[in-house]
C-alpha cells in the first residue's frame, strides 16, 4: 500500500514531516530512510503531520519511536498533529508517543511553537 | 493458503480486507482485523521459519452474528505469540525497546485470543466483536 512523505521547512530549527497513506512491514522503510535525511540536518523540532495517514502497524510505531530517541538524544523534540482516530488508537495502545507532544490541530500546535520560541528568546536575552 | 507469507503476505492481507468489506464491516474495525493479521503474518514471515524455508501459512476468516474470527495457522518453529513478555511500555524514551509492539497491538485489539501447537502445526486464534464498542 502506498505511501508518501513531504517533508517541508517552516520555522528555523524545525522541519514537518507528512507522512500519508499507510505504514507497514513495506513502507516503514521508506520513512525511516527519509527520516535518516532529516536527521542529518541541524533540528530542534521535528514535527509529523500525519493528517494523512489512515493506518499504520508496529514497523510504523517503530519509525516513529526511532524518531523521537534521536530528537531527544540532541537535546530537540518531536511533536505530532492531526493524528486521526485510527492511528491514534494505536498510538494509544503501544504508548508510541507522549500526550504532551499530541496536538489537535496546527493551529495548537502553532501556539505552542510561538510559545517555545518566545520562551528561547528570553533566554538568550 | 499462503505459500510464503515473506512475498504473498502482502496481497493475502489485501484479500481480507476485501472480504471484510464485503461482509459489511464498519471501516475501522476493517482495519483493526487487518492490523492484527499483518502482525502475525509478518511474524510468521521473519521469524517462523528458516530463511530458506518458505514460510507457508493459512489464515481462515470466519464470519458470525456478533464476532467474526481469524485463525492462523502455520508449521514453522512452535511460537506462542500469547506467551511472550510484554515489552515495558512505560520505560523512558531513552531505554524503551522499539521492538515487540507488534504483539501488543493484537492482544489489545481482540476479544479473545488462544494459541494452541497441535502437533507440528501453531495455531492462533483470535476473535473480534464485529462492531466497536
Amino acid at each position: 500500500m502506498a505511501l508518501s512523505i513531504q517533508v517541508e521547512e517552516g520555522r528555523s530549527f524545525t522541519k514537518t514531516m507528512r507522512v500519508a497513506g499507510r505504514l507497514d512491514d513495506q513502507t516503514a522503510g521508506d520513512l525511516d530512510t527519509e527520516l535518516d535525511k532529516v536527521l542529518g540536518s541541524a533540528l530542534k523540532t521535528l514535527v509529523f503531520d500525519l493528517a494523512g495517514l489512515e493506518y499504520t502497524t508496529s514497523a510504523g510505531l517503530r519509525s516513529f519511536l526511532r524518531a523521537q530517541k534521536a530528537m531527544k538524544q540532541r537535546g530537540g523534540e518531536t511533536l505530532f498533529v492531526n493524528v486521526q482516530p485510527p492511528v491514534k488508537k494505536v498510538f494509544e495502545i503501544a504508548k508510541a508517543a507522549n500526550l504532551n507532544t499530541v496536538f489537535r490541530s496546527v493551529r495548537e500546535l502553532d501556539a505552542y511553537l510561538d510559545a517555545m520560541q518566545k520562551k528561547a528568546k528570553e533566554e538568550a536575552g | 493458503m499462503i505459500a510464503d507469507a515473506r512475498t504473498e503476505g502482502p496481497a493475502a492481507l489485501d484479500r481480507l480486507e476485501v472480504s471484510c468489506r464485503a461482509a459489511g464491516l464498519e471501516g475501522p474495525v476493517v482495519l483493526e482485523l487487518r492490523l492484527v493479521a499483518e502482525e502475525v503474518v509478518t511474524n510468521v514471515a521473519k521469524y517462523g521459519y528458516a530463511p530458506e524455508t518458505p514460510a507457508a501459512m493459512e489464515v481462515l476468516l470466519s464470519m458470525g452474528d456478533d464476532a467474526v474470527s481469524l485463525e492462523f495457522h502455520d508449521r514453522g518453529r512452535p511460537f506462542d505469540p500469547l506467551g511472550q513478555p510484554r515489552p515495558d511500555l512505560d520505560a523512558p524514551l531513552e531505554e524503551r525497546p522499539v521492538g515487540g509492539l507488534g504483539l501488543v497491538l493484537v492482544r489489545a485489539l481482540v476479544e479473545e485470543a488462544r494459541y494452541s501447537r497441535e502437533g507440528p502445526v501453531n495455531v492462533l486464534r483470535l476473535v473480534k466483536r464485529r462492531t466497536q464498542q
